[in-house]
């Protein structure tokens, strides 16, 4: 099922909380709303769930206007960041809850309960209470009891929030696959962008209430349409540097903006620490000379902080440990440095 | 040395306690039935199926039983909307709750009785009407629930607290319509808190004395309740009754606590 979302806004008490959103999913689409904590991203999803009403703005879920259908009819499943499992029924009486007020009979309601936890992995739990899992457990009940009646769609809210990084992994990769065999129109909301990157066939980047990208995992991490988007997802080296003739210097560095900026006003260059270029030798004639601070270790990767030595400018690099442990990179080392990739923000000169 | 001196700690401690409810629980409630049984089954019998003794056991139940079937709607209905609705003066209200706990039982009867009473500013419009409030059933039925007011409604809502709004959220997620949500979900959630509100209410309700006092009139065979019929033949020294009396109450509280055990027990409801 496709869902339509279009110039939603949702006020608090006077606080926007959603400010013109819109957007659309495709049948069987994967998408992930990324953004931090308060930037509204729960409430879209509230909001197309019918868990909250908005204050303005229409929700079409299949080309039908369900903006004032309540949330028991919409039939969507959800599953909330702390699982929101019914604490006094059973595994078995949580899955069959949805299927139950829909009146289902008992032999074919038993029959999809137990299919349903032969998928989630959790044949033998049917007695157990909810107090008596873990946490991935628990969250796959509130999966399995989400996809019981069958919902036209399957809205996430930060479902993984409330687990460790490794379980959160192994579900990530469980629900991928779930996704790929039974393909339900799929709407995740998470601040994790790994989460977003490794799930989504389409990211929605929302920052303070609107959609500041909307674009594949791809475009997103290399070409940032905003200063906000370049921050938050992935790390990112930001600097500020002036325009003059056309170019964005910043110490020793002159960057080429794709635009034409108005001059000496101050521009953003945001740069990723994989797109800085380190050698110990000057090779080509714009590299820049500094010296190495400190080291971090990433696992695969090395983080250097460099200082170059025209100025008082610090830079960040990643380079593969292998080519780190070769040239020698360590701290106080002289290094050549250069930015292969780049992002421009400024004021765009009008002529 | 150091592991006898912790035994003799431990038994000094049961000791203690032993003669602590032995000398105020054991011992006189003991002594009360002996008192009661002493003269035999048959006087038993007898003074406890007088004409006023029924009439009193009557009162108690129709008392306790119509104010439960007040205070607890109303009292978990109070506790969804103090506890969920933000709306002005809800703290106050909130405060005021607790006012049964606060002032005394026979204030709150007392303030019924002026507002109520054939001279007060209500009573003075349903007495024309021929209802009658104090004096009477509806009128003790009323000063029980005042001072069984704030049970139900502290108990549950803490629980309301707890559960929030997520478990609500997601049935109704799942096709839950709002009764649905109600009947399954949040009240489910709260037994334990309707159950021990239920059991202070039912406890307070059974023994309340001063409220039911005042508003009653203590007009006996006509409005009295068993506690202020025990008192009653107390004072005339009529003590074979008001031993019966006695028992028969704590026999009331003790299967009413009973009931509410099977029910906390009891997955289906």
């Amino acid at each position: 099922m496709s869902i339509s979302v279009q110039h939603l806004h949702k006020h608090f008490n006077g606080f926007k909380a959603v400010n013109d959103v819109s957007f659309s999913v495709e049948d069987g689409e994967f998408v992930s709303l990324l953004g931090p904590s308060g930037s509204g991203k729960s409430t879209i999803l509230r909001c197309v769930a019918g868990l909250e009403i908005p204050s303005s703005g229409q929700i079409m879920i299949n080309s039908e206007d369900v903006t004032h259908i309540p949330v028991e009819e919409r039939n969507v499943g959800f599953v909330f960041q702390h699982y929101a499992l019914f604490k006094h029924m059973t595994v078995f009486e949580n899955i069959a809850f949805g299927l139950k007020v829909r009146k289902i009979p008992r032999k074919e309601r038993d029959e999809k309960v137990k299919q349903l936890l032969e998928l989630v992995g959790l044949t033998g739990f049917e007695g157990r209470m909810p107090s008596q899992l873990s946490g991935g457990q628990r969250q796959r009940v509130a999966l399995a009891r989400a996809l019981a009646p069958e919902p036209k769609l399957l809205l996430l809210d930060e479902p993984f929030g409330a687990l460790d990084t490794r379980l959160r992994k192994v579900l990530r990769s469980w629900l991928k696959k779930l996704h790929d065999r039974v393909g339900l129109t799929t709407l995740l909301v998470t601040h994790d962008q790994d989460e977003a990157f490794e799930l989504s066939d389409r990211i929605l980047v929302i920052h303070q209430g609107a959609i500041q990208q909307d674009a594949s995992a791809k475009t997103i991490f290399n070409e940032p349409a905003t200063d906000f988007v370049a921050t938050f997802v992935g790390e990112t080296n930001r600097v500020e540097g002036m325009v003059r003739h056309g170019l964005v210097e910043w110490g020793p560095f002159k960057f080429i903006p794709l635009t034409n900026l108005k001059e000496r006003t101050k521009a953003t260059v945001l740069f990723r620490p994989i797109d800085v270029y380190v050698s110990s030798q000057k090779e080509k004639e714009d590299e820049v000379p500094g010296t190495i601070q400190s080291t971090r270790f990433l696992g695969a990767l090395e983080e250097l902080h460099i200082k170059l030595n025209d100025g008082d400018f610090i830079l960040i690099a990643q380079i593969p440990k292998g080519v780190a442990h070769e040239s020698g990179f360590g701290v106080g080392k002289k290094v050549y440095v250069k930015v292969t990739s780049f992002h421009v923000f400024g004021k765009i000169r009008v002529n | 040395m150091k592991k006898k001196s912790k035994n003799l700690i431990k038994f000094l401690l049961i000791v203690i306690t032993l003669v602590y409810l032995f000398v105020l629980l054991i011992f006189p409630n003991f002594y009360l039935l002996w008192e009661a049984f002493k003269p035999g089954l048959k006087t038993f019998y007898l003074s406890s199926t007088t004409h006023y003794a029924l009439c009193a056991l009557r009162n108690t139940g129709l008392v306790v039983s119509l104010s439960l079937l007040i205070t607890l709607p109303l009292g978990i209905l109070t506790s969804i909307t103090l506890v969920r609705d933000k709306f002005f003066g809800r703290k106050f209200l909130n405060g005021l709750v607790d006012l049964p706990f606060a002032a005394p039982a026979a204030i709150g009867a007392f303030a019924l009785m002026s507002t109520y009473g054939p001279r007060g500013l209500l009573g003075a419009l349903l007495d024309p009407l021929g209802i009658k409030i104090v004096f009477a059933l509806p009128g003790m039925i009323l000063a029980t629930v005042f001072v069984t007011l704030p049970f139900i409604i502290r108990e549950v809502g803490p629980l309301l607290e707890e559960l929030g709004r997520e478990a609500e959220d997601a049935a109704r997620t799942l096709g839950a319509s709002r009764w649905q949500t109600l009947r399954w979900v949040t009240l489910p959630s709260l037994k334990e808190g309707i159950i021990d509100g239920i059991s202070l209410s039912f406890s307070r309700a059974l023994g309340e004395f001063g409220a039911i006092l005042i508003i009653s009139g203590n007009i006996s065979g006509v409005t009295q309740t068993m506690p202020i019929y025990i008192y009653d033949a107390y004072i005339d020294f009529h003590m074979e009754e008001a031993y019966t009396g006695a028992v028969v109450l704590i026999a009331l509280s003790l299967a009413g606590r009973f009931l509410l055990e099977l029910w906390r027990k009891n997955k289906k409801i």
